[in-house]
């Protein structure tokens, strides 16, 4: 028996005929025929027991004078005639928007404050960011925003209704950004072809295969972790307004300050929010995995951030990063090892 | 369009060669890290069928994906016999890396997938050692499950026979092999590190 707390189907009627019960539905009768008319009421009273209120061991000890073995019997003949659903409450859940600005909580109240800003946030703010750092870390967007299409492009087939009008809005809007961001590196004197030859650091790799990995196979994970991509507005304009401080060439940072202006613009920091306005509910099991998987990406960025600060500051394949054709770096920078 | 004179294997072993005395070709091998990675490497078994799963309808000629679907069908097997806990583990981040970087070739670039899968089951994760281990009767955190995998995951008689059936790799796949073998190499790294990061004492902190 598959219900915890079987009940009829609503529009099943129950009638007392002479020689038993007939029980009607949807066109069709079930008839209960027995041979001592004193079981008629037995049977009767059984079928009034299954509103859905009850579990089957409360059903089976009612004070009906059927023994276990009948009752089993009788829900298996409703159940194999189709005459029986489950009675029992969804698990609670939490709609949407609910759920999403929970997120929020979780990666920029609880998580980001316990643990404070990254090293590499601080130096770019603080003024002391080395020249190769800041660069790199354009390298290193220039590189997520070129694997963003693919990652992103899953989720349309995977998507139906309004979810899917959505999620090609949000794919056109993200359409070649890598492009504005080949600019700036190209102002910044690298050359084109090394830029798209060249590797992403092993943890900016991760954080592209996590939305990935989600745009293929959970869309729930997928649509909540949109928004740590995104950043704020806040965020973004506080990033473009420390890179004054810095001499750097004037089309770099127009390069990174356009981006962040399309970003700004088509509001992409509420993308996440757009999404789960849509949903009505949240189970607490799909609410365990989300939040677990949003801790990973939160994990995953922060050793990025580390990877960025400590791999531009001693880079053992070049920047751009490019496959060597011989030894293995150290990816965290330090030493480099010939064959 | 040009093809290497190599497999998709060859690919990736002479370029691991190449690397060969770098400080990720002794990853994990001692016997703290490898009693470590094991609940690690439990969570993964479950990501690494979900990959081979979404790769195996994309390989082709079919005899190739039919070897490919053995290795699959064993290691799937022992899967059922996991428990809950043991898949639903939250990894290291490295770990979750790795998984994601072979789901993502798997359902992108199944030719790339399956030249990463040798070095990540000998290499990565030396598999066939941690089983000579567990046979020796050194790592008593082990049930049967992981005795079960290792055995399974050891044995690359279909991947071998799957791959020798693939055409060999044009250069621009060969390319995408090798940039791929690095990366999963430098995951490597790093995962040694989230290991070390993650069993220290605090006793080590305040040393």
């Amino acid at each position: 028996m598959h219900f915890s707390h079987p009940r009829t189907k609503e529009g099943c009627e129950i009638r007392r005929e002479s020689r038993g019960i007939v029980l009607a539905y949807l066109g069709e009768d079930l008839s209960f025929e027995v041979d001592d008319p004193n079981q008629i009421a037995l049977i009767e009273s059984l079928i009034r027991l299954l509103d859905g209120s009850r579990t089957i061991e409360e059903i089976t000890a009612a004070p009906h004078g059927l023994d276990a073995v009948d009752v089993e019997t009788a829900l298996s003949l409703l159940d194999a005639n189709l005459l029986l659903t489950e009675g029992a409450e969804a698990s609670p859940g939490k709609h949407g928007l609910a759920f999403i600005t929970e997120l929020e909580d979780f990666y920029y109240n609880v998580w980001m404050r316990a643990d404070g800003e990254t090293n590499l946030v601080k130096a770019i703010f603080d003024g002391t960011a080395e020249r190769e750092v800041l660069l790199g870390w354009g390298l290193e967007s220039f590189h997520v925003t070129s694997r963003a299409h693919d990652c992103l492009s899953p989720m349309i087939a995977r998507f139906h209704g309004a979810f899917k009008r959505k999620a090609i809005d949000y794919f056109l809007d993200e359409y070649r950004h890598d492009k504005l961001l080949m600019k700036s590196l190209l102002a910044a004197g690298f050359e084109r072809e090394a830029i798209q030859r060249s590797l992403p650091l092993p943890y900016t790799h991760a954080t592209m295969n996590l939305l990935a990995k989600w745009a293929n196979t959970d869309l729930l994970s997928f649509m909540a972790c949109l928004f740590v991509f995104e950043g704020t507005p806040e965020i973004g304009n506080a990033y473009i307004d420390s890179l004054a401080q810095y001499d750097l060439p004037a089309g770099f940072v127009k390069g990174q300050s356009v981006h962040n202006d399309i970003n700004n613009d088509g509001d992409h920091g509420n993308i996440s929010r757009d999404f789960f306005a849509m949903i009505d509910q949240v189970s607490t099991d799909d609410q365990a995995r989300v939040v677990r998987n949003l801790r990973l990406l939160y994990e995953t960025q922060r050793r990025k951030h580390d990877n960025v600060l400590q791999y531009y500051l001693a880079p053992t394949i070049g920047i751009p990063r490019l496959l060597p054709d011989a030894g293995i770096a150290d990816p965290v920078g330090g030493v480099s090892y010939a064959a | 369009m040009a093809t290497v004179t190599h497999t998709a294997g060859e690919v990736v072993e002479t370029y691991l060669a190449t690397l060969h005395n770098g400080p990720l070709w002794h990853a994990h091998g001692d016997n703290g890290t490898a009693t470590a990675m094991l609940p690690q490497l439990r969570y993964f078994h479950e990501r690494a069928i979900d990959a081979m799963a979404t790769a195996l309808d994309r390989i082709q000629p079919l005899e190739a994906r039919y070897r490919f679907s053995q290795m699959l069908v064993r290691q799937s097997r022992v899967l059922l016999t996991r428990s809950r806990e043991e898949t639903e583990f939250v990894p290291l981040t490295a770990v979750e890396g790795i998984a994601n970087q072979l789901h993502a070739v798997a359902a992108n670039d199944w030719r790339v997938f399956l030249a990463l899968l040798e070095p990540l089951y000998t290499t990565v994760f030396p598999i066939a050692e941690w089983r000579d281990r567990v046979a020796s009767g050194q790592s008593a955190a082990v049930n049967d499950a992981d005795r079960a995998y290792l055995e399974a995951a050891s044995d690359l008689t279909d991947l071998r026979a799957c791959l020798a059936l693939v055409e060999p790799p044009t250069l621009p796949v060969a390319e995408r092999i090798r940039s791929q073998t690095f990366l999963l190499m430098e995951m490597a790294s790093l995962l040694d590190r989230e290991l070390a990061e993650a069993t220290r004492s605090p006793a080590d902190d305040t040393a």
